[in-house]
């Protein structure tokens, strides 16, 4: 008798904190028992609709964080959801980002757009751990102002870390830096044994890749998280294939040169 | 093992149905296909497929009873069929309640040759042994299967079961095995399961002659499988041939209208959809059969990254002989030639293999 415990059960929370980050993008925290990790995501379900992979974007006691952005079928039915509703989801899913590879050097996170949601947790938690690494630089590129997250956390990161932001587009009500991340990742200074973690589109990545290669960084020590489409999350419904990995459940966390040969071919 | 006599094989069937539902080869709108049957005349004895290249053809034309080759449709559509609804979903008073849907028919698949009984175990693989996140549904439906597998002594000229290390008597996968001679079938059992129905059947003991007959057969009948893989390492050639101009060739002529996927025995993929009420009391959640052949199977952002259907043929044969060798450590192929027969586009799977390696050895 094979007892196999149903991989499509959902478990119901509590919506207890909604926040609105930008037009179409809300945070939700979660009261939950689930114990992920950073790097991790769980399938989220809308009754009627379905499910849409979003990432753990951070963890406060038994409250887990997802940030949703409300652009299709099943995001925009999460995006509705208010304080004390319950949501449905089912995880967590996927690997982890190694932190310890950073130990002893410079931890260099980049993230491109809603990327940061991806990058967000592994951040604070390399600022609880700071006296680990050699520095901690954090790079955010924005397509415009109005599309900027997390605004109110700026402050406190900018306190801890080297965290520098640009802006694809500039804006009379920006100051800091304007252009795309790659220019960004030009003109700052990253250690050539630094270890990066990396999530944004793929043409970011393939770019920001390009830039740090320049810098002398390896290929073996950028970490990027892959975006694919997902259906199941658990390796059987073959939507996220990607070369020879499913993304679910190898990724969606990559070491870069082994998926390089994939990730720069069209089309795999 | 044991033997009975031709007349008895309905006596055995009979003994199967009692326990099960029995999904079977049956002959339908001319072609060699799959069903539930309850009586054993309804399988096509007699009958032979002749397919040779994309032609297909049914005529009556041999007096054995096993007298036709694998069925057109394979069996994974009777564990996991092309549409169902895995989870019902139910709201109330603002919260939901889900009910796992259980596969409750307990199904023997009667008559599955060597190819597609290899199929089920790299379906196995997938779904269960090899994943981290078993499919309860699958696992459950396979649980209650019995498997009557039968040594094959009719391939077609499309089957290149042997280049996929696949025999034509199969050594373990099944509850019983059946063996047809001349005068006789060869019955064993393969599982405890096999072992205890065999108990039940009158049955003669065999000779030494009856094991020379089947070893006769087996060998004259691997002469007759000409069609060939090479596969010495496939895996690797095929990585270094990512970039062949041979993908656009084969592109330019695919179709992409998914018939080898829905046909062949090991593809897996599918899709979730949800159907709900109109009162929004209630959703169901069904999985479907999906192709990496489909427009949207690989859409991210609306915009899908496998646009170009020499891109999705690639996808297809390289999971199948290169991408699948890391991911479960077999090939996703049986050999069975089902893709070769109904490609209305006349595309042959062995054949763009075959121009691959070429590619490789003229570099
Ligand atoms: C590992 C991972 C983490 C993610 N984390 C976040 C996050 O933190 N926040 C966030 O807002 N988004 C995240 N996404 C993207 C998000 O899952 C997709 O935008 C979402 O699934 C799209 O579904 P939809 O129905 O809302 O959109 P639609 O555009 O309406 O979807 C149309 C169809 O495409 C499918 N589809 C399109 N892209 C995807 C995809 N990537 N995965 C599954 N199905 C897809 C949908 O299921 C649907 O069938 C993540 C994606 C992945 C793979
Ligand atoms: S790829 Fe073709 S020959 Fe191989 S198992 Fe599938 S249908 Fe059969
Ligand atoms: S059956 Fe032939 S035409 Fe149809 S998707 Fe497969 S290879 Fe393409
Ligand atoms: S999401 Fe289904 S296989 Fe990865």
């Amino acid at each position: 008798m094979i007892t196999t415990e149903n991989p499509y059960r959902l478990r119901n929370f509590r919506v207890v904190k909604k926040i609105r980050e930008t037009a179409d993008t809300y945070s939700f925290w979660i009261e939950s028992d689930l114990k992920p990790l950073p790097g991790q995501y769980n399938m989220i379900y809308y009754f009627g609709i379905g499910e849409a992979p979003i990432t753990v974007a951070g963890k406060n006691g038994n409250l887990i964080q997802h940030t949703v952005r409300a652009s299709g079928d099943v995001t925009s039915h999460i995006g509705s959801l208010s304080e004390e509703d319950f949501i449905y989801l089912r995880g967590p899913y996927g690997n982890i980002w190694p932190a310890e590879e950073a130990y002893g050097k410079q931890l260099v996170i980049i993230s491109g757009g809603l990327g940061l949601a991806a990058t967000k947790w592994i951040m604070e938690e390399a600022i609880k751990n700071k006296k680990q690494f050699k520095g901690i630089l954090s790079l955010y590129g924005s397509k415009n102002y109005d599309s900027l997250l997390y605004r109110y956390e700026y402050e406190r990161w900018h306190s801890h870390i080297d965290f520098r932001i640009t802006l694809d587009k500039p804006d009379p009500r920006w100051k800091g830096d304007v252009g795309l991340i790659t220019e960004l990742i030009k003109k700052t200074e990253i250690d050539r044994d630094a270890v990066v973690f990396m999530c944004g589109p793929d043409p970011m990545v393939k770019f920001s890749v390009i830039e740090l290669e320049k810098k002398g960084v390896g290929t073996d020590k950028i970490y990027v998280s892959m975006e694919r489409h997902m259906k199941c999350s658990v390796g059987t419904c073959g939507h996220c294939m990607f070369g020879p990995f499913f993304v679910c459940k190898d990724g969606p966390v990559f070491r870069y040169s082994e998926i390089k040969e994939f990730f720069e071919r069209k089309e795999v | 093992m044991k033997k009975i006599k031709k007349t008895q094989i309905n006596q055995l069937f009979e003994a199967v149905k009692n326990e099960y539902s029995v999904v079977a080869p049956v002959i339908k709108e001319g072609v060699i296909s799959l069903d539930l049957i309850t009586d054993i005349s309804q399988i096509p004895s007699g009958f032979t497929e002749d397919e040779k290249g994309n032609s297909y053809k049914v005529a009556k034309s041999s007096d054995r009873f096993f007298s036709y080759s694998r069925p057109y449709l394979p069996f994974k559509r009777f564990i996991i069929p092309p549409e169902f609804v895995f989870m019902k979903v139910v709201k109330n008073d603002g919260r939901i309640n889900f009910t796992e849907v259980i596969p409750d028919k307990k199904i023997a698949l009667f008559d599955i040759r060597p190819c597609d009984l290899k199929a089920l175990q790299i379906l196995d693989d997938v779904f269960i042994n090899k994943n981290s996140h078993p499919d309860s549904y699958y696992a459950k439906a396979r649980e209650k299967l019995f498997i009557v597998a039968v040594t094959c002594f009719s391939p077609t000229e499309n089957c290149f079961c042997s280049s996929m290390g696949i025999s034509l008597k199969p050594e373990h996968g099944y509850d019983i095995l059946i063996t047809e001679l001349k005068d006789s079938f060869l019955i064993r059992a393969g599982s405890e399961k096999g072992s205890k129905f065999l108990e039940r059947i009158k049955a003669e003991e065999v000779s030494q002659t009856d094991l020379v007959e089947e070893e006769k057969t087996i060998k004259e009948t691997e002469k007759k499988i000409n069609k060939k893989v090479s596969t010495e390492n496939l895996s690797q050639i095929l990585y270094s041939q990512i970039d062949s101009k041979q993908w656009e060739k084969v592109g330019s002529k695919c179709l992409a209208c998914t018939s080898c996927t829905q046909l062949c025995p090991t593809c897996f993929c599918f899709n979730i959809v949800e159907k709900n009420s109109t009162d929004g009391s209630y959703s169901e959640r069904i999985r479907v059969y999906d192709s990496c052949f489909n427009p949207e199977f690989a859409t991210v952002h609306r915009f899908n990254i496998r646009q170009s259907i020499a891109s999705r043929y690639r996808q297809w044969l390289m999971h199948k002989f290169a991408y699948w060798t890391d991911q479960f450590g077999s090939y996703g192929c049986v050999g069975c030639g089902r893709c070769i027969t109904w490609c209305p586009a006349g595309i042959d799977i062995t054949e763009e293999i075959k121009k691959l390696r070429e590619g490789y050895d003229n570099h």
